[in-house]
C-alpha cells in the first residue's frame, strides 16, 4: 500500500495558487495578516460566492484545484484539519448575542459556526456522499486529519482522499489570543491547503506520505522510539531522514500551518530540490506532537 | 477484519451521572428532560435535558480543585470516562498506550460566551481564552488521569462522538494501539440554545421523535465514553468484554448544511456501510436507536431510509433515546452508544416516550413495549450531523 500525494494547492499570504513563494516569497513586516485572495471565479457562481464566507471560498478554490488537477471528482474521503473552524461567524453570531441579546438574533452565522461547515460545504460542492469528518485537535489538527485518512487506506476503504487544513484568524482573536503571549516570532496569519491523495503512483505523483504519528506530552525518549521503530519498519536508516527548515517565515503561523510544512516539502521534493526522505516534526506548545514521513516518488 | 472488543463504558447525562442510574431511568421511563435549572437565558421557556448537577458539583465529582481552569464539558468528561476506565480495569492493569479520541464542538464556548467581552478589553478573564478550543477539552479529561500517548478531537456536529469511536476502533485495526477510549461530551451554551431556537427547531414541549405532531427537538447535555480494545489486549489484560464494535459507517448526505435529504440518501449509506462492515443482514439488527431528534425533518428522512435499509415490512423495533436525554449534540453518538449496549447487555427495548400519533409517511411506530419479540443480539445507533455527516454503529453480542 502506498499513499502518494497526488496534487496540492495551498492560498495563503504567498500568491494563490501557485508556487511562487518558492522563488519570490512576499516578505512582510506586520504581526498579523489574512491570507490574500484567490480569484474566486473560476470555482464559484457570484451568487455561491457571496453566500460564502472567506474560510469557505478558500476552501473550495482549493479543493477544486487539486479535483481539477487530477481530475479526481468524487473523492473516496474528504477529511478537514481546522483548530477554530469558521471563527469568524461563530464571533458574528456571539457578538451579536452578547452586545443586543437573545431576542433578534437570525440563524445565517450560527448554521455557518460550525467546524465541519468546511468538509461539509466541500462535499456540497462536489455532490459526494462518501467518508466525511473533521478533526480539531488544536496545533495537531491538520495531522489528525492526515491519519485519519491515512488509516482509511490502510484499511483498504479508500483508493483516493481530499484532505485539507483550513484556518481564518480575526482581528479580535488574534487580539485576544497575543494578550496571553500565544504568537510567537512569526506572524499570525490564515490557513488553506488541499492536498489529494491516491494509491497508485502516478507521473505527476509530488511525494509518498510512509506514516503519520501523533503523540501527546512525549518524553524525547519517546519521539526517538517512535522514528526509530518507524525507520526499522520502513527500512530506511534513522539518518537518512533530512529534516527541512520550517516555511513559517514564508507561510505565517496557524493552528493548521503544518500542512504548509508538507505542502511545500512536496513541491521541493517534486522539483528535486531535497533528499530522499524527509521528517516533519511539530511540537506543538510541548503538548501536542506530530511526524509525518514522506519519501520521494 | 480484527475484532473491537467494548470493555468498559460509561456515561452522565440528564439520566443521572453513572451507568446504573442511566438504565434504572430508561427501564422506569422516567425522562431528564425539564425546565432550566443551571443555564442562563431568557428562554426559559423550553424544556431542557441538564446534566442534575452545578458545575461546582461536577467539580467535586471530578475531584478538579476550585481554583483549576475547567470547563463543564471537560468536567463531564472526566466523569463519564472515570467509570468507563473502571471498569475496563485501568487501574488493576494499566493498557501500555491508550489513546484518547474525543468529540466536541462547543468546547470551551459556555466560558467564552460568558467572558469574550473581559478578553477583548481587559486581562481579567485571560485564564480561560486558551480553553475555548475543543482540544483543550480533550487535553483537561485526558490529563485528569494520565498516560494517555495520544490524543485527537473530532468535531462533526452531533455526529462527533460517533465519529470519534470510528477513528479509535481504526486506530486499532491499523496496530497503533490496542486500547483507545473514545466518545464525546457537550454542555448546554447559550450560544448553541440560541443557535438551533433560530432554527425555530426546539420544541417548547417536551420532545416527540416519531410522532406525526413532533415539533422539534430538546436539548440536552452529558458525556459518554467506551473502552475499545484489541483481543490480544483483552486477553493480555485478563479483562472480560462486555460487546463487539461488530460495524461502522461514515458517509455524508451532501444535501443541506442543516438539513437532511428527502429521502435520507446518506442516512441510508452509513446504515449500509456499518451492516458490509458487521457482515450482517438487515434482519440481523434487533433494535435501532435512531437519531430520532424529533424534528419534522429529520424523523421523516431516517424513518424513509430506515425502509430503504431494511424493507417497508422488514423495519426492527426503533426508538430514540432523545425523548429521555434530549439531544446532547456532540455527546449524542456516545451517549446512544452506551443506551443501545444496555438494551444489548439486558434484552430490553429502551421506549419512545410521548409517542401517540403514527406518521402517516412511515411503515413502522417507534418501540412503546420494552420487550423484544427475540432475544437481541446486534443492535444499531444513528448519529447525524449538520452538514450531512451521518454515521452509524453496530454492537453485538460476543
Amino acid at each position: 500500500m502506498g499513499v502518494y500525494i497526488q496534487a496540492a494547492a495551498q492560498i495563503s499570504v504567498q500568491n494563490p495558487l501557485c508556487d511562487d513563494w518558492l522563488d519570490n516569497p512576499i516578505t512582510y513586516d506586520v504581526p498579523f495578516q489574512k491570507a490574500l485572495d484567490a480569484d474566486y471565479r473560476p470555482f464559484l457562481d457570484p451568487i455561491a460566492s457571496r453566500r460564502m464566507g472567506k474560510i469557505l471560498k478558500r476552501a473550495i478554490a482549493t479543493s477544486m484545484t487539486v479535483v481539477e488537477a487530477t481530475g479526481i471528482n468524487n473523492p473516496d474521503a474528504i477529511i478537514v484539519g481546522t483548530g477554530l473552524g469558521c471563527i469568524e461567524n461563530t464571533e458574528k453570531f456571539l457578538l451579536a448575542m452578547l452586545r443586543e441579546g437573545e431576542s433578534l438574533l437570525q440563524p445565517t452565522y450560527f448554521i455557518n459556526s460550525t467546524h465541519n461547515t468546511i468538509s461539509s460545504h466541500i462535499a456540497n460542492h462536489l455532490k459526494c456522499a462518501s467518508y466525511n469528518s473533521t478533526y480539531v485537535h488544536l496545533g495537531v489538527s491538520f495531522e489528525s486529519a492526515l491519519l485519519d485518512a491515512f488509516m482509511q487506506f490502510q484499511l483498504g476503504r479508500v483508493r483516493t482522499a481530499l484532505v485539507g487544513a483550513h484556518e481564518e484568524m480575526i482581528l479580535n482573536y488574534f487580539n485576544v489570543l497575543q494578550r496571553v503571549g500565544y504568537w510567537g516570532e512569526n506572524m499570525a496569519t490564515e490557513t488553506a491547503v488541499s492536498f489529494m491523495l491516491e494509491d497508485t503512483r502516478r507521473d505527476h505523483s509530488m511525494a509518498q506520505i510512509r506514516e503519520v504519528i501523533l503523540l501527546h506530552n512525549p518524553t524525547p525518549e519517546r519521539k526517538e522510539e517512535a522514528i526509530a521503530d518507524t525507520s526499522a519498519r520502513l527500512g530506511v536508516s534513522p539518518g537518512s531522514w533530512e529534516i527541512p527548515a520550517s516555511v513559517k517565515p514564508i507561510f505565517g503561523e496557524s493552528l493548521t500551518n503544518q500542512s504548509y510544512e508538507l505542502y511545500a516539502a512536496a513541491v521541493r521534493m517534486h522539483r528535486g530540490l531535497t533528499g530522499d526522505h524527509i521528517l516533519l516534526i511539530n511540537d506543538y506548545r510541548g503538548t501536542e506532537t506530530s511526524l509525518i514521513f514522506l519519501s520521494k516518488c | 477484519m480484527e475484532k473491537i472488543y467494548v470493555t468498559g463504558y460509561g456515561i452522565i447525562s440528564s439520566l443521572g451521572r453513572g451507568v446504573p442510574a442511566t438504565l434504572e431511568a430508561l427501564r422506569n421511563r422516567r425522562s431528564g428532560i425539564g425546565p432550566l435549572r443551571w443555564l442562563e437565558t431568557i428562554h426559559s421557556h423550553l424544556p431542557c435535558a441538564e446534566v442534575p448537577f452545578s458545575t461546582e458539583e461536577l467539580r467535586e465529582l471530578a475531584g478538579i480543585p476550585a481554583g483549576n481552569i475547567t470547563t463543564r464539558t471537560a468536567l463531564m468528561g472526566m466523569i463519564a470516562l472515570e467509570e468507563a476506565l473502571e471498569q475496563a480495569g485501568w487501574h488493576v492493569n494499566r493498557p501500555a498506550r491508550p489513546v484518547l479520541i474525543s468529540g466536541t464542538t462547543v468546547g470551551g464556548m459556555e466560558n467564552t460566551e460568558r467572558y469574550f467581552l473581559d478578553f477583548m478589553e481587559n486581562d481579567t478573564k485571560n485564564d480561560y481564552i486558551l480553553a475555548h478550543d475543543c482540544g483543550v477539552c480533550t487535553q483537561m479529561i485526558a490529563d485528569r488521569f494520565g498516560g494517555f500517548d495520544m490524543l485527537s478531537t473530532l468535531s462533526t456536529a452531533c455526529s462527533s462522538a460517533a465519529n470519534a469511536m470510528i477513528m479509535g476502533a481504526d486506530m486499532i485495526r491499523t496496530g497503533r494501539t490496542s486500547f483507545a477510549v473514545a466518545g464525546g461530551s457537550e454542555c448546554l451554551s447559550k450560544f448553541h440554545l440560541n443557535g438551533f431556537n433560530t432554527l425555530k427547531i426546539l420544541d417548547k414541549d417536551p420532545c416527540r421523535p416519531f410522532d406525526d405532531t413532533r415539533a422539534g427537538l430538546n436539548l440536552g447535555e452529558g458525556a459518554a465514553y467506551l473502552v475499545l480494545e484489541s483481543e490480544a489486549s483483552v486477553k493480555a489484560r485478563g479483562v472480560k468484554p462486555i460487546c463487539v464494535l461488530s460495524g461502522y459507517g461514515n458517509a455524508c448526505d451532501a444535501y443541506h448544511q442543516t438539513a437532511s435529504s428527502p429521502e435520507g440518501d446518506g442516512a441510508v449509506l452509513s446504515m449500509n456501510k456499518a451492516l458490509t462492515e458487521a457482515g450482517l443482514k438487515p434482519g440481523d439488527i434487533g433494535y435501532v436507536n435512531a437519531h430520532g431528534t424529533g424534528t419534522p425533518n429529520n424523523d421523516e428522512s431516517e424513518g424513509k431510509a430506515l425502509m430503504r435499509v431494511f424493507g417497508a415490512d422488514g423495519v426492527p423495533p426503533v426508538s430514540s433515546t432523545k425523548s429521555f436525554t434530549g439531544h446532547t449534540t456532540s455527546a449524542a453518538g456516545s451517549v446512544e452508544a452506551v443506551i443501545s449496549i444496555l438494551a444489548l447487555l439486558h434484552d430490553f427495548l429502551p421506549v419512545n416516550l410521548n409517542f401517540l400519533h403514527p406518521m402517516e409517511m412511515l411503515s413502522f411506530g417507534p418501540v412503546t413495549d420494552e420487550r423484544p419479540v427475540r432475544p437481541l443480539r446486534h443492535v444499531m445507533t444513528n448519529s447525524f450531523g449538520f452538514g450531512g455527516n451521518d454515521t452509524t454503529c453496530i454492537f453485538s453480542k460476543i
